[in-house]
């Protein structure tokens, strides 16, 4: 019996008992702010949308099946369809800054560090077009629009709640 | 032996009330705040990047060489953001997506931008000019988003109060603005009794009492076409505005030509409808 006794007595003193009778504890919001991880993160990035794989001939599936983004709306009774056929680019980003801080006067906020360089290569829609069936192809487009070229940006985008 | 047992079974409901699954009512409860504020710090922009537009026939215009940047109100950099915020748009409405511009009652947030137009028609590719504008603030005034009282679409809202220190529109390029037709001193806001320069932003659409709308319908003959356009003001009328230009000028080599200010007083937009077909 001793022995037993013994052999409970640290397992006892391991248990949370105090902690879990008092029940989880709120975490104040100065208390958070006051966690600190590294100082943010920066990415590169390099999105192709919608393109064929540069290796591939111009009659790939992918450039024949061309995407199409649709928008469907009814007034009087009658639904026509905003589309924009082939949402397509590549979009190159050097770099873009992703920070939480805290301002003098305790503003918490994310910074956007605005990306130094970007190049849009083909940015754009083969062509926007208004139409009462969605699915049959484009017979009278508005146009088309396109970006292309370098921009090189400063500064922040900064967000916070209030 | 038995006393410890029965300290063990004190603990361990515990430790089953730390783990309560939370109730859909409860969980119901937690609420964001209000909105977001956003602001830009420090800055700029600027590169060849053009835009174009191509309309069916091949033919384009193009809009590039953006040079843009922003001062900042250094003083107090997060007293007076731009703010969304999701507010109620009254009983039996649906809600409106408000966002707000710095009130920027000192105008330290300037706005400097200039950019190039040109058209490529019929195999001639012609630089237009530039476009330069010096010294745009921007108090207060917004924007709002909503689904409109009939049919689908976006309905919008708008309001704007600026100043405008220069428009300078120089056709052989930004680097020889000593050729170019300048407006200086433009102002646009809500008109003022005693037609003095604007203090209020001037609603040009507004969800509540006259809203914008953009959408895509189809007429009776079955005609679709792209619509944007601002209904018709509730009985209060639509709001009026004001345009004031200190001088327009054409500048050249051979000597400048003032034309002298204008101003228009009160501007009420009742009703625009336009279709893209």
């Amino acid at each position: 019996m001793k022995t037993a006794m013994r052999a409970l007595l640290p397992l006892i003193l391991l248990l949370p008992c105090g902690a879990t009778l008092a029940g989880p504890q709120p975490l104040a919001d100065n208390e958070l702010a006051a966690v600190r991880g590294a100082d943010g993160i920066n990415l590169a990035i390099d999105l192709h949308l919608n393109l064929p794989p540069p290796n591939s001939s111009n009659t790939s599936d992918l450039t024949l099946t061309k995407s199409k983004l649709t928008i469907g709306q009814t007034v009087d009774g009658r639904t026509a369809y905003l589309v924009f056929n082939n949402v397509s680019g590549r979009i190159q980003m050097m770099s873009l800054g992703l920070s939480a801080n805290t301002a003098d006067d305790g503003t918490n906020y994310v910074a956007i560090g605005l990306p130094s360089e970007v190049r849009f290569t083909n940015v754009g829609v083969d062509s926007i077009s208004v139409q009462s069936d969605a699915s049959t192809p484009v017979t009278s487009s508005l146009g088309k629009i396109t970006l292309n070229g370098d921009l090189s940006m400063q500064g922040q985008l900064r967000l916070w709640s209030h | 032996m038995l006393r410890a047992f029965l300290y063990l079974l004190f603990c361990l409901p515990g430790l089953a009330v730390a783990l309560e699954p939370l109730p859909d009512s409860a969980l119901a409860k937690v609420s964001g705040r209000d909105g977001m504020s956003f602001n830009l710090s420090n800055f700029a922009v600027n590169g060849n990047a053009t835009w174009r537009y191509t309309t069916p026939g091949n033919n384009s215009l193009g809009i590039g060489n953006l040079s843009a940047s922003r001062s900042d109100n250094t003083d107090a950099p997060f007293a007076d953001p731009y703010r969304l915020d999701v507010i109620s748009g009254g009983a039996g409405n649906a809600d409106i997506v408000n966002i707000a511009m710095p009130q920027n009652a000192l105008g330290r947030e300037v706005w400097q931008v200039a950019y190039d137009l040109g058209v490529d028609a019929n195999g001639l590719s012609v630089n237009v000019g530039s476009v330069i504008l010096k010294d745009l603030v921007y108090y207060g005034g917004g924007f709002q988003f909503s689904t409109p009282a009939v049919g689908d679409g976006l309905a919008f809202g708008l309001s704007t109060h600026f100043d405008l220190g220069s428009l300078t529109l120089a056709p052989n390029g930004r680097a020889t603005t000593g050729e170019a037709l300048v407006l200086s001193n433009v102002r646009v806001g809500a008109a003022t009794d005693d037609g003095s320069a604007p203090t209020q932003p001037w609603r040009i659409a507004d969800v509540s009492s006259q809203a914008g709308i953009f959408n895509v319908r189809t007429d009776a003959a079955g005609n679709p076409s792209l619509h944007i356009g601002i209904g018709w003001p509730d009985a209060n009328g639509a709001p009026a505005g004001t345009l004031q230009i200190g001088n327009i000028s054409f500048q050249s080599t051979a000597g400048n030509v003032d034309l002298g200010s204008s101003r228009i007083g009160s501007i009420q937009l009742q009703y625009l409808d336009v279709k893209f077909h």
